[in-house]
Protein backbone atom coordinates (compact mmCIF):
# COMPACT_ATOMS: atom_id res chain seq x y z
CA UNK A 1 0.00 0.00 0.00
CA UNK A 2 1.87 3.44 -1.07
CA UNK A 3 0.17 5.85 1.24
CA UNK A 4 3.52 8.43 -0.48
CA UNK A 5 1.67 8.16 -3.77
CA UNK A 6 -2.03 8.15 -2.43
CA UNK A 7 -1.61 11.50 -0.68
CA UNK A 8 -0.80 12.88 -3.90
CA UNK A 9 -4.13 13.08 -4.84
CA UNK A 10 -5.24 15.22 -2.26
CA UNK A 11 -2.79 17.45 -2.53
CA UNK A 12 -4.13 21.27 -2.39
CA UNK A 13 -4.48 22.05 -6.37
CA UNK A 14 -6.89 22.42 -8.87
CA UNK A 15 -6.16 19.10 -11.57
CA UNK A 16 -9.19 18.12 -13.83
CA UNK A 17 -7.57 14.55 -14.07
CA UNK A 18 -8.43 14.03 -10.29
CA UNK A 19 -11.83 15.90 -10.57
CA UNK A 20 -13.98 13.62 -8.97
CA UNK A 21 -18.24 14.49 -10.30
CA UNK A 22 -19.89 15.00 -7.10
CA UNK A 23 -23.02 17.01 -8.42
CA UNK A 24 -23.75 15.68 -12.29
CA UNK A 25 -26.47 17.96 -11.82
CA UNK A 26 -24.76 20.64 -11.67
CA UNK A 27 -22.27 20.20 -14.31
CA UNK A 28 -24.87 19.27 -16.62
CA UNK A 29 -27.19 22.54 -15.43
CA UNK A 30 -24.05 24.74 -15.93
CA UNK A 31 -23.01 23.41 -19.50
CA UNK A 32 -26.83 23.90 -20.75
CA UNK A 33 -26.80 27.78 -19.43
CA UNK A 34 -23.76 28.11 -21.37
CA UNK A 35 -25.01 26.41 -24.45
CA UNK A 36 -28.38 27.99 -24.10
CA UNK A 37 -26.11 31.52 -24.08
CA UNK A 38 -27.83 32.85 -20.78
CA UNK A 39 -25.71 36.24 -19.89
CA UNK A 40 -24.61 35.81 -16.60
CA UNK A 41 -24.08 32.96 -14.71
CA UNK A 42 -23.60 33.19 -10.50
CA UNK A 43 -21.33 30.15 -9.27
CA UNK A 44 -21.23 31.03 -5.32
CA UNK A 45 -20.80 28.61 -2.27
CA UNK A 46 -18.35 28.38 0.71
CA UNK A 47 -14.65 28.82 -0.21
CA UNK A 48 -13.29 24.99 -0.80
CA UNK A 49 -16.38 23.83 -1.96
CA UNK A 50 -15.63 22.91 -5.18
CA UNK A 51 -16.36 26.09 -7.45
CA UNK A 52 -12.67 26.32 -9.26
CA UNK A 53 -13.09 22.31 -9.79
CA UNK A 54 -16.51 22.62 -11.37
CA UNK A 55 -15.34 25.92 -13.49
CA UNK A 56 -12.34 24.41 -14.85
CA UNK A 57 -13.47 21.12 -15.57
CA UNK A 58 -16.88 22.64 -17.71
CA UNK A 59 -14.25 24.86 -19.10
CA UNK A 60 -12.42 21.71 -20.36
CA UNK A 61 -14.97 20.00 -21.27
CA UNK A 62 -15.66 22.87 -23.69
CA UNK A 63 -12.33 22.96 -25.13
CA UNK A 64 -12.33 19.27 -25.78
CA UNK A 65 -15.76 19.36 -27.71
CA UNK A 66 -15.72 21.22 -31.26
CA UNK A 67 -17.96 24.19 -30.71
CA UNK A 68 -18.74 27.91 -31.95
CA UNK A 69 -17.38 28.88 -28.39
CA UNK A 70 -14.61 31.72 -27.72
CA UNK A 71 -13.42 30.41 -24.16
CA UNK A 72 -11.48 32.68 -21.63
CA UNK A 73 -10.88 31.52 -18.54
CA UNK A 74 -9.80 33.72 -15.29
CA UNK A 75 -8.74 32.35 -12.06
CA UNK A 76 -7.62 35.26 -10.60
CA UNK A 77 -8.89 38.67 -11.70
CA UNK A 78 -6.79 40.47 -9.55
CA UNK A 79 -3.39 39.07 -10.94
CA UNK A 80 -4.83 39.03 -14.58
CA UNK A 81 -6.26 42.55 -14.86
CA UNK A 82 -5.34 42.84 -18.32
CA UNK A 83 -6.97 39.43 -19.67
CA UNK A 84 -9.68 41.13 -18.19
CA UNK A 85 -9.02 44.42 -20.23
CA UNK A 86 -8.91 42.53 -23.39
CA UNK A 87 -12.28 41.44 -23.39
CA UNK A 88 -13.77 44.84 -23.54
CA UNK A 89 -11.40 44.85 -27.16
CA UNK A 90 -14.13 43.79 -29.85
CA UNK A 91 -12.68 41.72 -32.90
CA UNK A 92 -14.85 40.50 -35.67
CA UNK A 93 -15.25 36.96 -34.76
CA UNK A 94 -18.40 35.93 -34.55
CA UNK A 95 -18.28 33.41 -31.83
CA UNK A 96 -20.37 33.25 -28.90
CA UNK A 97 -17.68 34.25 -25.96
CA UNK A 98 -17.85 32.41 -23.21
CA UNK A 99 -15.68 33.93 -20.28
CA UNK A 100 -15.00 31.87 -16.84
CA UNK A 101 -13.83 34.11 -14.40
CA UNK A 102 -13.02 32.60 -11.04
CA UNK A 103 -12.67 34.24 -7.86
CA UNK A 104 -14.65 36.98 -8.51
CA UNK A 105 -14.63 38.99 -5.01
CA UNK A 106 -11.59 40.39 -6.48
CA UNK A 107 -13.26 42.48 -9.52
CA UNK A 108 -13.50 46.18 -8.89
CA UNK A 109 -17.15 47.61 -8.80
CA UNK A 110 -16.27 49.52 -12.36
CA UNK A 111 -15.19 46.04 -13.91
CA UNK A 112 -18.39 44.26 -12.90
CA UNK A 113 -20.69 46.96 -14.06
CA UNK A 114 -18.32 46.93 -17.23
CA UNK A 115 -18.89 43.19 -17.62
CA UNK A 116 -22.24 43.86 -16.76
CA UNK A 117 -23.28 45.80 -20.01
CA UNK A 118 -20.42 43.82 -22.16
CA UNK A 119 -23.07 40.44 -21.28
CA UNK A 120 -25.75 43.27 -22.20
CA UNK A 121 -24.69 44.39 -25.67
CA UNK A 122 -22.44 41.61 -26.64
CA UNK A 123 -22.56 38.00 -27.46
CA UNK A 124 -21.02 37.27 -23.98
CA UNK A 125 -21.70 34.53 -21.51
CA UNK A 126 -20.45 35.24 -18.16
CA UNK A 127 -19.28 33.00 -15.93
CA UNK A 128 -18.75 34.31 -12.14
CA UNK A 129 -17.57 32.53 -9.45
CA UNK A 130 -17.34 33.89 -6.19
CA UNK A 131 -17.39 33.37 -1.82
CA UNK A 132 -21.12 33.17 -0.56
CA UNK A 133 -20.86 36.67 1.39
CA UNK A 134 -19.42 38.32 -1.83
CA UNK A 135 -21.98 36.77 -3.99
CA UNK A 136 -24.62 38.71 -1.53
CA UNK A 137 -23.07 41.83 -2.19
CA UNK A 138 -23.11 41.33 -5.81
CA UNK A 139 -27.11 40.31 -5.62
CA UNK A 140 -27.90 43.33 -3.00
CA UNK A 141 -27.34 45.59 -5.97
CA UNK A 142 -30.60 45.79 -7.92
CA UNK A 143 -29.42 46.46 -11.60
CA UNK A 144 -27.10 43.64 -11.78
CA UNK A 145 -29.42 41.13 -9.95
CA UNK A 146 -31.72 41.49 -12.84
CA UNK A 147 -29.05 40.37 -15.06
CA UNK A 148 -28.20 37.42 -14.11
CA UNK A 149 -29.90 34.62 -15.55
CA UNK A 150 -28.51 31.58 -13.47
CA UNK A 151 -27.15 30.63 -9.85
CA UNK A 152 -25.39 27.76 -9.04
CA UNK A 153 -25.14 27.15 -5.44
CA UNK A 154 -21.91 24.72 -4.32
CA UNK A 155 -22.87 23.59 -0.83
CA UNK A 156 -20.86 21.28 1.29
CA UNK A 157 -20.74 17.81 0.93
CA UNK A 158 -22.65 15.60 2.88
CA UNK A 159 -21.31 12.20 4.58
CA UNK A 160 -22.43 10.05 2.13
CA UNK A 161 -21.17 11.99 -0.45
CA UNK A 162 -17.81 12.35 1.23
CA UNK A 163 -17.78 9.03 1.22
CA UNK A 164 -18.06 8.42 -2.78
CA UNK A 165 -15.78 11.28 -3.24
CA UNK A 166 -13.08 9.76 -1.78
CA UNK A 167 -13.47 5.87 -2.72
CA UNK A 168 -13.62 7.61 -6.38
CA UNK A 169 -10.48 9.48 -5.85
CA UNK A 170 -8.49 6.63 -4.72
CA UNK A 171 -9.86 3.78 -7.00
CA UNK A 172 -9.96 6.21 -10.17
CA UNK A 173 -6.04 6.16 -9.50
CA UNK A 174 -5.84 2.55 -8.66
CA UNK A 175 -5.31 2.74 -5.16
CA UNK A 176 -7.89 0.24 -4.32
CA UNK A 177 -6.28 -1.47 -1.77
CA UNK A 178 -6.25 2.03 0.48
CA UNK A 179 -9.99 2.73 -0.41
CA UNK A 180 -11.19 -0.81 1.09
CA UNK A 181 -9.36 0.47 4.45
CA UNK A 182 -11.24 3.34 4.99
CA UNK A 183 -14.54 2.43 7.34
CA UNK A 184 -17.99 4.68 8.32
CA UNK A 185 -16.03 5.60 11.24
CA UNK A 186 -13.28 6.78 9.23
CA UNK A 187 -16.25 9.14 6.53
CA UNK A 188 -17.81 9.87 10.27
CA UNK A 189 -15.10 11.54 11.56
CA UNK A 190 -13.58 13.37 8.41
CA UNK A 191 -16.72 14.79 8.19
CA UNK A 192 -17.03 15.94 11.89
CA UNK A 193 -13.56 17.48 11.48
CA UNK A 194 -14.35 18.90 7.86
CA UNK A 195 -17.89 19.95 7.99
CA UNK A 196 -17.74 18.22 4.27
CA UNK A 197 -15.74 21.06 2.74
CA UNK A 198 -13.89 19.26 0.10
CA UNK A 199 -10.36 21.82 0.06
CA UNK A 200 -10.58 20.95 4.13
CA UNK A 201 -11.15 16.91 3.28
CA UNK A 202 -8.22 17.42 0.77
CA UNK A 203 -5.75 18.88 2.91
CA UNK A 204 -6.78 16.12 6.10
CA UNK A 205 -6.43 13.53 3.96
CA UNK A 206 -3.38 14.46 2.67
CA UNK A 207 -1.58 15.17 6.64
CA UNK A 208 -3.43 12.00 7.21
CA UNK A 209 -1.20 9.54 4.45
CA UNK A 210 1.32 11.53 4.97
CA UNK A 211 1.66 10.88 8.87
CA UNK A 212 0.95 6.47 7.69
CA UNK A 213 2.86 6.36 5.29
CA UNK A 214 5.62 7.85 8.35
CA UNK A 215 4.87 5.41 10.54
CA UNK A 216 4.75 2.68 8.16
CA UNK A 217 7.99 2.82 7.61
CA UNK A 218 9.13 3.87 10.82
CA UNK A 219 7.36 1.55 13.17
CA UNK A 220 5.33 -0.78 10.78
CA UNK A 221 3.28 -2.79 13.31
CA UNK A 222 2.19 0.47 14.72
CA UNK A 223 -0.47 0.47 11.50
CA UNK A 224 -2.91 -1.68 10.67
CA UNK A 225 -3.15 -3.47 7.91
CA UNK A 226 -6.60 -3.70 7.81
CA UNK A 227 -8.55 -0.68 8.47
CA UNK A 228 -7.44 3.49 8.92
CA UNK A 229 -7.14 4.08 12.48
CA UNK A 230 -8.82 7.71 13.70
CA UNK A 231 -6.25 8.21 15.62
CA UNK A 232 -4.21 9.20 12.16
CA UNK A 233 -7.24 11.19 11.31
CA UNK A 234 -7.10 12.90 14.42
CA UNK A 235 -3.83 13.71 14.14
CA UNK A 236 -3.80 14.98 10.67
CA UNK A 237 -6.42 17.62 12.72
CA UNK A 238 -4.11 18.11 15.39
CA UNK A 239 -1.27 19.03 12.87
CA UNK A 240 -3.09 21.57 10.48
CA UNK A 241 -4.82 23.46 13.20
CA UNK A 242 -0.84 24.28 14.62
CA UNK A 243 -1.83 22.50 17.91
CA UNK A 244 1.93 20.74 17.79
CA UNK A 245 3.42 24.30 17.68
CA UNK A 246 1.41 25.90 20.23
CA UNK B 1 12.27 13.15 17.94
CA UNK B 2 10.63 13.26 15.00
CA UNK B 3 7.67 15.71 14.52
CA UNK B 4 4.64 12.88 13.71
CA UNK B 5 5.91 11.13 16.81
CA UNK B 6 5.78 14.33 19.08
CA UNK B 7 2.09 14.65 17.40
CA UNK B 8 1.37 11.32 18.66
CA UNK B 9 2.61 12.02 22.21
CA UNK B 10 0.46 14.79 22.27
CA UNK B 11 -2.61 13.03 20.51
CA UNK B 12 -2.24 10.45 23.20
CA UNK B 13 -2.08 13.20 26.10
CA UNK B 14 -5.26 14.83 24.66
CA UNK B 15 -6.84 11.56 24.49
CA UNK B 16 -6.20 10.58 28.44
CA UNK B 17 -7.48 13.98 29.36
CA UNK B 18 -10.19 13.56 27.74
CA UNK B 19 -11.46 10.31 29.11
CA UNK B 20 -9.81 11.78 32.16
CA UNK B 21 -12.63 14.92 32.24
CA UNK B 22 -15.63 12.67 30.94
CA UNK B 23 -14.73 10.26 33.69
CA UNK B 24 -14.56 13.34 36.16
CA UNK B 25 -17.96 14.23 34.72
CA UNK B 26 -19.53 10.97 35.03
CA UNK B 27 -18.50 10.75 38.90
CA UNK B 28 -19.83 14.60 39.21
CA UNK B 29 -23.19 13.18 37.82
CA UNK B 30 -23.26 10.16 39.47
CA UNK B 31 -22.78 11.89 42.77
CA UNK B 32 -25.28 14.71 42.01
CA UNK B 33 -28.06 11.89 41.34
CA UNK B 34 -26.86 10.00 44.11
CA UNK B 35 -27.36 13.31 46.55
CA UNK B 36 -30.34 14.51 44.99
CA UNK B 37 -32.23 11.09 45.68
CA UNK B 38 -30.98 10.75 49.36
CA UNK B 39 -31.96 14.94 49.80
CA UNK B 40 -35.42 13.67 48.27
CA UNK B 41 -35.56 10.50 50.83
CA UNK B 42 -35.13 12.94 53.47
CA UNK B 43 -37.76 15.03 52.20
CA UNK B 44 -40.31 13.17 51.87
CA UNK B 45 -39.47 11.23 55.44
CA UNK B 46 -39.49 15.30 56.74
CA UNK B 47 -42.75 15.89 55.13
CA UNK B 48 -44.52 12.74 55.94
CA UNK B 49 -43.43 13.77 59.29
CA UNK B 50 -44.66 16.90 59.14
CA UNK B 51 -47.92 15.75 57.51
CA UNK B 52 -48.44 13.45 60.75
CA UNK B 53 -47.83 16.40 62.76
CA UNK B 54 -50.10 18.54 61.03
CA UNK B 55 -53.25 15.46 61.24
CA UNK B 56 -51.99 15.63 65.07
CA UNK B 57 -52.52 19.13 65.38
CA UNK B 58 -56.12 19.25 63.41
CA UNK B 59 -57.38 16.30 65.61
CA UNK B 60 -56.41 17.81 68.86
CA UNK B 61 -57.58 21.03 68.91
CA UNK B 62 -61.29 19.59 68.42
CA UNK B 63 -60.56 17.31 71.63
CA UNK B 64 -59.68 20.26 73.37
CA UNK B 65 -63.11 21.64 72.88
CA UNK B 66 -65.22 18.57 73.02
CA UNK B 67 -63.71 17.52 76.55
CA UNK B 68 -63.08 21.59 77.80
CA UNK B 69 -64.20 20.79 80.98
CA UNK B 70 -66.75 17.26 81.55
CA UNK B 71 -63.47 15.96 81.29
CA UNK B 72 -62.22 16.68 84.53
CA UNK B 73 -65.25 16.23 86.57
CA UNK B 74 -66.33 13.07 84.69
CA UNK B 75 -62.76 11.34 86.28
CA UNK B 76 -63.87 12.24 89.79
CA UNK B 77 -67.61 11.81 88.46
CA UNK B 78 -67.21 8.04 87.31
CA UNK B 79 -65.82 7.20 90.88
CA UNK B 80 -68.51 9.25 92.60
CA UNK B 81 -71.36 7.48 90.63
CA UNK B 82 -70.00 3.96 91.21
CA UNK B 83 -70.80 4.49 95.01
CA UNK B 84 -73.70 6.01 94.39
CA UNK B 85 -75.22 3.72 91.97
CA UNK B 86 -74.86 1.10 94.72
CA UNK B 87 -76.62 3.04 97.13
CA UNK B 88 -79.55 4.09 94.91
CA UNK B 89 -79.68 0.31 93.42
CA UNK B 90 -80.84 0.23 97.34
CA UNK B 91 -82.37 2.43 97.48
CA UNK B 92 -84.90 1.87 94.18
CA UNK B 93 -84.82 -1.83 95.54
CA UNK B 94 -86.77 -0.13 98.76
CA UNK B 95 -88.87 2.03 96.72
CA UNK B 96 -89.89 -0.25 93.94
CA UNK B 97 -91.15 -2.87 96.52
CA UNK B 98 -93.71 -1.66 97.31
CA UNK B 99 -94.85 -0.50 93.69
CA UNK B 100 -94.39 -3.98 92.87
CA UNK B 101 -96.62 -5.03 95.84
CA UNK B 102 -99.36 -2.30 94.53
CA UNK B 103 -99.40 -3.19 90.94
CA UNK B 104 -98.96 -6.18 89.10
CA UNK B 105 -95.88 -8.43 88.03
CA UNK B 106 -96.77 -9.31 84.94
CA UNK B 107 -97.50 -5.33 83.99
CA UNK B 108 -94.54 -4.06 85.23
CA UNK B 109 -92.35 -6.54 83.34
CA UNK B 110 -93.83 -5.46 80.13
CA UNK B 111 -93.23 -2.14 81.08
CA UNK B 112 -89.68 -2.89 81.45
CA UNK B 113 -88.97 -5.12 78.80
CA UNK B 114 -90.65 -2.59 76.03
CA UNK B 115 -88.36 0.42 77.69
CA UNK B 116 -85.23 -1.85 77.22
CA UNK B 117 -86.54 -2.90 73.66
CA UNK B 118 -86.92 1.37 72.78
CA UNK B 119 -83.65 1.88 74.71
CA UNK B 120 -81.88 -0.88 72.81
CA UNK B 121 -83.55 -0.31 69.34
CA UNK B 122 -82.29 3.62 69.85
CA UNK B 123 -78.43 2.37 70.58
CA UNK B 124 -78.75 0.30 67.62
CA UNK B 125 -79.93 2.41 65.45
CA UNK B 126 -77.49 5.25 67.04
CA UNK B 127 -74.66 2.45 65.98
CA UNK B 128 -75.23 2.44 62.93
CA UNK B 129 -75.85 5.99 61.99
CA UNK B 130 -74.57 8.25 64.81
CA UNK B 131 -76.87 11.03 65.47
CA UNK B 132 -77.52 14.45 68.25
CA UNK B 133 -80.93 13.89 68.39
CA UNK B 134 -80.96 9.94 69.06
CA UNK B 135 -78.31 10.60 71.39
CA UNK B 136 -79.69 12.63 73.74
CA UNK B 137 -82.86 11.07 73.53
CA UNK B 138 -80.53 7.89 74.91
CA UNK B 139 -79.04 10.47 77.41
CA UNK B 140 -82.53 11.41 78.70
CA UNK B 141 -84.06 7.76 79.32
CA UNK B 142 -80.69 6.92 81.31
CA UNK B 143 -81.34 10.35 83.24
CA UNK B 144 -85.13 9.27 84.38
CA UNK B 145 -83.84 5.72 84.79
CA UNK B 146 -81.27 7.65 87.15
CA UNK B 147 -78.72 6.17 85.75
CA UNK B 148 -76.09 9.24 85.47
CA UNK B 149 -73.58 7.21 84.63
CA UNK B 150 -74.40 6.82 81.29
CA UNK B 151 -76.35 9.48 80.96
CA UNK B 152 -72.86 11.55 81.73
CA UNK B 153 -71.46 8.58 78.75
CA UNK B 154 -74.41 9.69 76.30
CA UNK B 155 -74.32 13.06 76.97
CA UNK B 156 -70.56 13.29 76.24
CA UNK B 157 -71.40 11.87 73.11
CA UNK B 158 -74.23 14.11 71.84
CA UNK B 159 -71.75 17.00 72.98
CA UNK B 160 -69.18 15.47 70.58
CA UNK B 161 -70.87 15.94 67.73
CA UNK B 162 -72.67 19.26 67.99
CA UNK B 163 -70.11 20.72 70.91
CA UNK B 164 -72.24 24.16 70.27
CA UNK B 165 -75.47 22.40 71.43
CA UNK B 166 -76.74 23.60 75.13
CA UNK B 167 -79.03 20.04 75.43
CA UNK B 168 -75.99 18.05 75.73
CA UNK B 169 -74.51 20.36 78.64
CA UNK B 170 -77.48 21.32 80.21
CA UNK B 171 -78.03 17.47 80.34
CA UNK B 172 -74.59 16.88 81.65
CA UNK B 173 -75.03 19.81 84.40
CA UNK B 174 -78.36 18.35 85.71
CA UNK B 175 -76.39 15.04 85.82
CA UNK B 176 -73.58 16.55 88.05
CA UNK B 177 -76.24 18.31 90.03
CA UNK B 178 -77.90 14.89 90.67
CA UNK B 179 -74.81 13.77 92.08
CA UNK B 180 -74.05 16.29 94.33
CA UNK B 181 -71.72 18.20 92.18
CA UNK B 182 -72.66 21.43 91.53
CA UNK B 183 -69.89 23.55 91.67
CA UNK B 184 -68.79 21.34 88.69
CA UNK B 185 -71.92 21.84 87.51
CA UNK B 186 -72.03 25.85 87.47
CA UNK B 187 -68.06 25.55 85.97
CA UNK B 188 -69.62 23.51 83.31
CA UNK B 189 -72.09 25.83 82.51
CA UNK B 190 -69.98 29.09 82.88
CA UNK B 191 -67.39 27.85 80.33
CA UNK B 192 -70.37 26.92 78.12
CA UNK B 193 -71.18 30.50 78.07
CA UNK B 194 -67.71 31.43 77.82
CA UNK B 195 -66.87 29.26 74.95
CA UNK B 196 -70.44 29.62 72.88
CA UNK B 197 -71.84 32.88 74.49
CA UNK B 198 -74.52 33.61 76.17
CA UNK B 199 -77.70 31.11 76.30
CA UNK B 200 -81.01 31.30 77.90
CA UNK B 201 -81.62 27.83 79.10
CA UNK B 202 -77.82 27.71 80.32
CA UNK B 203 -78.34 30.90 82.24
CA UNK B 204 -81.57 29.53 83.48
CA UNK B 205 -79.62 26.48 84.83
CA UNK B 206 -77.29 28.46 86.20
CA UNK B 207 -79.26 31.18 88.39
CA UNK B 208 -81.57 28.03 89.90
CA UNK B 209 -78.41 26.06 91.39
CA UNK B 210 -77.07 29.58 92.38
CA UNK B 211 -80.38 29.54 94.02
Amino acid sequence: MNFKDAKELFRDRIDINLYVPLSQKMEIDLTYAIVEKEKIILVFGEAGNGKSFLMKKIYQNLLEKDNDFKLYFISNPFEESEAIDELFILDNEEKHRVVFIDEAQTLTEEKIERLRMLADNQPYTIILATHEKEAKKIFAKKHFKTRINYFINLKPLKLDKIEIFISSKLIQNDFNNIASLFTKSNYKLIYKLTNGNLREINKLLYKTFDIIDYFKNKYPQKVSKNKIDNKYIEMANMDLKGLLDG
Amino acid sequence: MDRYEELERLYYKKKYIKIFIYILILVSFLSIGIFIYIQNKHLKQALKIEKNINNIKKIKPEVKKLTLYPISPEINITKQIQKRKSKKIEKTKKIEKPKKVQSPKSQIKIIIKSQKQTLQSLVNAYNISPDYAQAIKIAKIYFNRHNYKKTIEWSKKANQIKPENPTSWLLFAKTLVKLGKSKKAKEVLSAYLNTYGANEEIEKLLRSINE
